[in-house]
C-alpha cells in the first residue's frame, strides 16, 4: 500500500488550456461590406489546443496522473468541451468571462483558475488560437504564474521530475530542459489528435465540466487594457482594365501594364 | 519614453523609425535595447535613438530572462510604448512581459497610428479574412510589428544619444537550454522574396507547378 502510495504522488498534474473559437473556414463575408459574418458560424475547439489535449493524454499515458482542461469562454463552450472529455481529459474547467475582455482578463483569468486548482506539473496550451493567431495567452499565463515557459514546442519528452522539449523556431530549433512546473505552447506538428471512440464519447458524459464564476477566480475586478473598436472586411481590389484592341496590341499593352506594376522585370 | 527591441538588428532599424515617429507625435523620447553587447549601439544611435540600453550577457535567448530585465528597464524609463520584433521569440517576449506589466498587447500589427491620440493597432484576424482594429486604453501598451512594415531611418551622424551599458541579473529561471540547432531551409525564403507567385489548385498536375516555378 505504501509503495502504490507513493506512485500516486509521482503522478503528474496536467492543466490543458482549451478555447472555443467559430470555425474560420465556415465564415461567410458580407458581400457589400466585405466584413466577416460571424453569427450562426458553428464553432469548435482550436486545433492547436487539440494538439495539446493529445500530447497530455500521451504523458498521461506513460505517466499517470490527471488532465484538467481549463477553459475561458461562453456557457455554450460546454458542448465543445466534451469532445476534449471523451478524447481522454478527466475534467473540465469552464469561466465565462465578463463582457469586456481582452487577453490580460482572460490570462488572469486561466492564471486564477488554475491556482485555484492548486497543483500543476505541466501546463500545455496551443500556440496560438486559429481565430485570432495571437500567441500571446500561453506566455502571460506562464509569467503571471511565474514559471518557466517553452513556446512552439514540437516534441516534448517528459521524465521523473523534468521534461525536455524542442522549440521550433523556423529557421533553427532550441532545446530546452526545465523542472515542473512548465508551461508549453505546442505546435500543430507535434502530434495527431486522436478521435474519440463512441464508448469514449458516452462514457464523457458522466466526467465533470465544473462552471467558475469570474470573480470567484480572481477575486478583483479585471480591467482590459485593449478596446477592439472596429472588425473591418478586407476589400480586395481589382483594377478592372480589360484590352479590347487586336491582338497583338491588347498583348502588348498588358506587358507594358505588367512591367509598370513590376510584375514583370 | 518609447521602447524599442528586436533580436534582428535591420528589424530594429525599422521599429526605430517607427518609436521615432511615435515619439514625435507623443514628444517621447526613444529607447533602444540590445542584449550581448555594444557593437551595435552607435549604429542605434544614429538611426534615431535618444537612449541604448546594452544588457551585456552572453547566454542565448530565453524568454523570462529577456522580460524580467525589459521589464526593469521599463519601470525605470516610465515607458509608455513599447515595439518588439514580430518574429517568434519576439511574441513569446512580448506575451510574457505583458503579463507581467500588466499591458495591453497588440501582436503581428500592420498598421499603427495614433487615433484621437489613443494609440491604435491593426492587425489582420479570423485566417485573413478580416482586419481587426484595437485601441489601447491604458499604458503601458505593447505591440509587436513584422519585419518590412516600415523602412529605416536614413542615418544622421549628427543625432546624438547616450549609450548606457547594465549587466543581466541573475538567471530568474530554473529551465536550460541545451542546444541551438540551425534547420536546414527547404526551398526558398518567402519573407526574403521580391515577388511571390502563387498557384491554386486549378493548375492540378505537377508539371503546370513546374512550369509555374520557371517563370
Amino acid at each position: 500500500l505504501r509503495r502504490r502510495k507513493k506512485e500516486e504522488e509521482h503522478n503528474m498534474n496536467i492543466i490543458v488550456c482549451a478555447k472555443q473559437v467559430v470555425d474560420v473556414a465556415e465564415i461567410k463575408l458580407d458581400s457589400s461590406t466585405k466584413k466577416p459574418i460571424l453569427a450562426g458560424v458553428p464553432k469548435k475547439i482550436s486545433d492547436m489546443d487539440k494538439n495539446a489535449l493529445e500530447e497530455a493524454i500521451k504523458i498521461k499515458e506513460k505517466h499517470g496522473g490527471k488532465i484538467t482542461v481549463v477553459s475561458v469562454g461562453a456557457p455554450d463552450a460546454k458542448e465543445q468541451l466534451k469532445e476534449l472529455l471523451a478524447m481522454g481529459a478527466d475534467e473540465a474547467v469552464l469561466v465565462p468571462p465578463p463582457d469586456q475582455a481582452d487577453y490580460h482578463v482572460i490570462a488572469h483569468l486561466l492564471a486564477g483558475a488554475m491556482k485555484k486548482i492548486g497543483s500543476y506539473d505541466i501546463i500545455l496550451c496551443g500556440e496560438a488560437s486559429i481565430d485570432l493567431f495571437s500567441g500571446q495567452t500561453g506566455p502571460r499565463v506562464a509569467g503571471l504564474l511565474g514559471i518557466p515557459q517553452i513556446t512552439y514546442a514540437r516534441t516534448v519528452l517528459v521524465e521523473k521530475d523534468k521534461l525536455v522539449s524542442e522549440r521550433d523556431l523556423g529557421d533553427k530549433s532550441v532545446t530546452i530542459e526545465s523542472p515542473f512546473p512548465v508551461l508549453l505552447t505546442v505546435t500543430k506538428e507535434i502530434n495527431q489528435p486522436r478521435l474519440p471512440s463512441l464508448m469514449q464519447i458516452l462514457a464523457a458524459s458522466s466526467k465533470p465540466i465544473h462552471e467558475w464564476p469570474a470573480t470567484g477566480v480572481t477575486g478583483e475586478a479585471l480591467e482590459p487594457r485593449i478596446k477592439t473598436v472596429d472588425v473591418k472586411g478586407i476589400p480586395s481590389q481589382r483594377k478592372n482594365i480589360i484590352y479590347q484592341d487586336d491582338l497583338d496590341q491588347s498583348v502588348q499593352k498588358l506587358v507594358d501594364e505588367l512591367a509598370k506594376t513590376g510584375v514583370l522585370r | 519614453m518609447v521602447l524599442v527591441y528586436a533580436d534582428d538588428k535591420k528589424l530594429m532599424l525599422e521599429l526605430l523609425h517607427k518609436a521615432h515617429d511615435l515619439g514625435k507625435e507623443t514628444q517621447q523620447k526613444v529607447i533602444a535595447v540590445v542584449f550581448g553587447n555594444d557593437a551595435s549601439a552607435h549604429d542605434l544611435v544614429q538611426h534615431g535613438a535618444d537612449l541604448v540600453v546594452v544588457m551585456e550577457t552572453s547566454s542565448p535567448f530565453k524568454a523570462e530572462e529577456y522580460a524580467h530585465a525589459l521589464e526593469g528597464i521599463i519601470k525605470e524609463h516610465h515607458v509608455e510604448i513599447i515595439l518588439i520584433g514580430s518574429d517568434k521569440n519576439g511574441k513569446e517576449l512580448a506575451g510574457r512581459l505583458a503579463a507581467t506589466l500588466h499591458a495591453g498587447c497588440v501582436m503581428d500589427c500592420t498598421k499603427l497610428y495614433l487615433h484621437e491620440k489613443k494609440l491604435t493597432a491593426e492587425r489582420i484576424v479570423y485566417s485573413g479574412n478580416a482586419i481587426a482594429v484595437e485601441q489601447f486604453t491604458a499604458g503601458p501598451m505593447l505591440v509587436t510589428v513584422p519585419s518590412k512594415l516600415y523602412e529605416p531611418l536614413p542615418k544622421d551622424e549628427h543625432h546624438k544619444g547616450e549609450v548606457v551599458k547594465k549587466t543581466m541579473g541573475q538567471a530568474v529561471s530554473p529551465s536550460k537550454i541545451l542546444k541551438v540547432e540551425k534547420r536546414k531551409s527547404e526551398g526558398v525564403s518567402v519573407e526574403d522574396a521580391e515577388i511571390i507567385v502563387s498557384c491554386g489548385r486549378g493548375l492540378k498536375k505537377d508539371r503546370r507547378v513546374l512550369a509555374a516555378d520557371r517563370c
